[in-house]
């Protein structure tokens, strides 16, 4: 403290100069080379700073975001056999490299992960994750709205399966019950689990709800609702094409009207030496007259047509009917199904048709529908004869045969996928359930097998591919751990 | 079983395979092997390139590794991967008995009710149950009492005569579904009460502690909390995560399930907490009503959340043979039962599919194609 006040009171004490302009010449150059010296690093961290503030912030994490290293990995194949002792690096919270020769960058962050056998995450293509108390009855509602993104212990169930997207499939009581969304189980940023990545995957018709009276019921609503959003496109059309006629007639009786204007226009120009008095009563008295005519115009001109009302619901068929949106049709009961072929042959729909499980009754109609697909899931029939719809156990042969496109769903919340892929596996010649899984989803931006770019992994403990009790230990979705085995004896989640 | 019972038994076969178009039964006439195979051992393990004898009596004759199997034999070569387990046991279901549902609960303590009145061994379901591979169905009274008779178990063989398996054990509740406002115990504080005497005089007298439904959290807790001697076999299938930890060192054994896919995690996850503790599980069945295949699924969905691989193995088929004592059965061990299942890989896969059944060393033929489509019957 004294030192401090000493030199404050030396500062003090000296007396106030200031540089004039002849001054400057006492600076050398080694003066300001040390000036410069000084003020170097402040002048760089504020350069970098300003370029810093300008970068974007994805662009920016991606720059500075440490590397997540998933250490002596083992990577199963497409083609079979297994890449061992495996790096894989993510950033950005996608893989930048995987492989035996991938080396962590320098600052990365390591998972002690060795030993487990790295795929991309499973897509259910039908899930009701979430949705066991929403119901929807219209094509508007959206099964995403009905995710509850904060049911973390069925969330984390599905993730505990080695699911990272769904199809979320939404319920209701028959009918045109919604639209199908798909999603990322990933984890939000303002809480919660599950990242929208498209909205309309399919708007679904649920034919299977209901006693054999309702369902056929069902059926004719669905007929009849499609039937008035083709007869709703119709009016529309009409519409259309009578508001042009009316353009028309309005842009006639314009230029008919603009023609009477100029025959008055010239009598008027014969009387402007009156006074400005009675031109001001004139105009007054022509004004009137105007309003007279154009009320007699509106009176005989064309007739506005009426617009058909607005219907949003029918607005969505008619994306379906336009094939712009594939239809999800819920059938498993041969009567049902054939209902089902039905719709689709009668409004050329692009057609899912989820359930079957009575296909091999039909397998000659469906095959000779186009642009159609099955989409299955395990049977949970008893013994019992009045059980529900029965599989054929040979159906999957059946539909190779005759060419029929199907993949496998839960049906349910997600946690049956890998189980239900592992027993129709063993219905398909020379396929690894884990091939059969990965093939699922293939298409979308990160589906099929692990890759460059890919955002979602999952560490098994045990090959999938092989070793039939293989069951998840971790699952990545953007870089981000979102759910991890619990270890010991006290497992909080299953 | 005699020779002529046994002459007899054929021709029932014979006559059933040929009125049933999706199986039939080939008769033993000498001695088979099994060869080469996986076996699933004692220990639940399973052990590969085995053979096993099959006598003309219809038991094991021995166990032996595949190379020393006398080639001359009967040989039934077993399809590689293939897995030869004893036979799927449907603990406390109904397969069995139809539309009959027995009952107990007049008498609180009831000593004579058998649960053997109620199974029909003439019901088709019981070799439609065979060909999934359940081949051992034990049925209670369901629990209203404090005692609710004893239990039975059947071969899965539908015919004229019942197969008796094991002897039965006394079945006990100690549950909601005690309590009636028309007698004793009216109150939970009550029935506890009389558990104590019960305890203290009945079961140490009788001295099998038998088979206690106690299937809710607070059941299990109260169950626990009473001085046991020897503990009974514990029928669960609530939420007991917490109480569970009180089984540690107590030899346990506990019928969990029926799990189905999208079911209770919590059931499962006290399953696999028992199972941490020592305690030996075994499956709950549902057979008919549940699914075909519900056996394999609650393994394979235990195994999915944590369960070790020999301990469902155990749990599907060796400790269910204990749950009702039978001696003969759930093992394949020389002198057991020829109770045979050959599943085409792990029983744990849920690929795996049925290949082969032997019923005391009689096979029982799939055929490949069609068979669950005539089985089930497509309305």
């Amino acid at each position: 403290m004294r030192l401090k006040r000493y030199r404050s009171k030396r500062i003090a004490m000296r007396p106030m100069t200031r540089l004039g302009a002849g001054d400057l010449c006492c600076l050398d150059r080694s003066c300001l080379r040390r000036s410069l010296r000084r003020s170097l690093p402040v002048l760089l961290t504020s350069l970098v700073m300003l370029v810093l503030l300008g970068i974007p912030g994805p662009l920016k994490a991606q720059i500075f975001e440490r590397a997540l290293v998933l250490e002596g990995v083992h990577i199963p194949l497409p083609q079979g056999g297994v890449l061992e002792n495996s790096n894989i690096i993510l950033k950005g919270g996608r893989i930048i490299e995987l492989g035996p020769d991938s080396d962590a960058p320098m600052m990365s962050k390591k998972l002690k992960v060795k030993g487990l056998f790295a795929t991309a995450g499973l897509t259910d293509l039908s899930s009701t994750l979430t949705l066991e108390d929403v119901s929807s009855g219209d094509s508007i509602a959206s099964a995403w709205d009905g995710f509850d993104r904060y049911d973390s212990r069925q969330i984390l169930r599905a993730l505990s399966s080695g699911v990272t997207r769904i199809h979320l499939v939404p319920m209701g009581p028959g009918g045109i019950v919604g639209r199908v969304s798909a999603l990322s189980l990933g984890s939000r940023e303002g809480g919660g689990y599950g990242i929208l990545q498209n909205e309309d995957v399919a708007l679904c018709i649920d034919l299977d709800a209901g006693s054999p009276l309702e369902r056929i019921r069902t059926y004719e609503k669905v007929r009849g609702a499609l039937k008035s959003a083709q007869d709703l496109r119709e009016a529309v059309d009409d519409y259309n094409s009578d508001l042009e006629e009316y353009i028309e007639a309005l842009e006639e009786a314009a230029k008919k009207k603009a023609e009477e204007k100029g025959e008055e226009k010239d009598e008027e120009k014969d009387e402007e030496k009156d006074s400005k008095k009675d031109e001001k009563d004139e105009k007054d008295d022509e004004k009137k007259d105007d309003g007279k005519d154009s009320k007699k115009d509106d009176e005989d001109g064309p007739k506005k047509p009426d617009r058909p009302e607005r219907d949003p619901a029918a607005q969505i068929l008619l994306q379906a009917l336009d094939h712009e949106l594939p239809v999800m049709i819920t059938a498993r009961r041969s009567a049902d199904l054939q209902n089902a072929i039905d719709l689709i042959e009668e409004f050329q729909l692009s057609a899912i048709v989820r359930g079957a499980d009575e296909a091999h009754l039909l397998l000659e109609e469906l095959a000779a529908l186009e642009k159609v697909s099955l989409l299955l899931e395990v049977p949970r029939s008893s013994l019992t004869r009045d059980g529900g719809p029965r599989r054929d156990p040979h159906l999957i042969a059946q539909l190779d045969e005759e060419g029929i496109s199907w993949a496998v769903g839960s049906g349910g919340e997600s946690t049956s996928l890998w189980r239900s892929i592992q027993a129709l596996s063993g219905q398909v010649d020379a396929s690894s359930p884990l091939s059969l899984a990965l093939a699922q989803g293939a298409s979308g931006p990160s589906g099929g097998w692990l890759r460059r770019g890919s955002k979602e992994v999952v560490l098994w403990e045990g090959n999938p591919a092989e070793d039939p009790l293989a069951r998840p230990n971790r699952v990545i979705i953007n870089g981000t751990v979102v759910w991890q085995r619990p270890s010991g004896s006290r497992e909080g989640s299953f | 079983m005699n020779s002529r019972n046994r002459g007899w038994i054929l021709l029932l076969m014979g006559m059933i395979g040929s009125c049933w178009p999706g199986a039939k039964v080939v008769a033993l006439e000498t001695t088979v092997v099994i060869s080469p195979v996986a076996v699933v051992a004692p220990d639940g393990s399973i052990c590969g390139q085995m053979a096993v004898v099959i006598q003309s009596d219809g038991t094991i004759a021995a166990v032996i590794p595949a190379d020393q199997a006398d080639p001359a034999l009967t040989t039934v070569r077993a399809a590689p991967g293939s897995v030869l387990t004893p036979g799927l046991h449907d603990l406390f279901g109904q397969l069995g008995c139809g539309q009959n549902t027995l009952i107990a609960g007049t008498v609180l303590f009831d000593f004579e009710l058998d649960a053997a009145a109620a199974f029909d061994p003439t019901l088709a379901e019981l070799d439609q149950a065979a060909t999934h591979g359940v081949l051992y169905s034990t049925i209670a009274a369901a629990p209203a009492g404090i005692l609710n008779g004893s239990s039975a178990t059947f071969l899965c063989l539908s015919g004229a005569e019942a197969y008796p398996m094991a002897a039965g054990r006394p079945v006990y509740a100690l549950a909601e579904s005690v309590l009636q406002s028309s007698r004793e115990p009216t109150s939970r504080a009550a029935m506890i009460s009389l558990w104590k005497e019960w305890i203290g005089d009945g079961v140490a007298k009788n001295k099998d502690p038998g088979i206690l439904f106690c299937p809710d959290s607070i059941d299990f807790r109260q169950t626990l909390s009473l001085s046991w001697k020897s503990l009974p076999v514990l029928v669960h299938q609530g939420d007991a995560r917490s109480p569970v930890e009180r089984l540690a060192g107590r030899n346990a054994l506990m019928v969990v399930g029926p799990f189905l896919e999208d079911g209770n995690p919590a059931a499962v996850e006290t399953a696999i907490r028992a199972a941490r503790t020592g305690t030996e599980l075994a499956f709950r069945g549902g057979l008919p009503a549940t699914p075909a295949h519900h056996l394999r699924g609650s393994a394979a969905i235990a195994v999915a959340a944590g369960l070790d691989g020999d301990a469902a193995r155990r749990a599907l088929f060796i400790n269910p043979a204990r749950v009702v004592g039978g001696d003969s059965i759930g093992i394949i061990e020389p002198g057991a039962r020829a109770d045979l299942v050959l599943f085409s890989t792990d029983p744990l896969d849920p690929a795996a599919r049925v290949l082969h059944v032997w019923r005391g060393g009689q096979r029982l033929l799939k055929r490949t194609r069609g068979s669950i489509r005539e089985l089930g019957g497509v309305r």
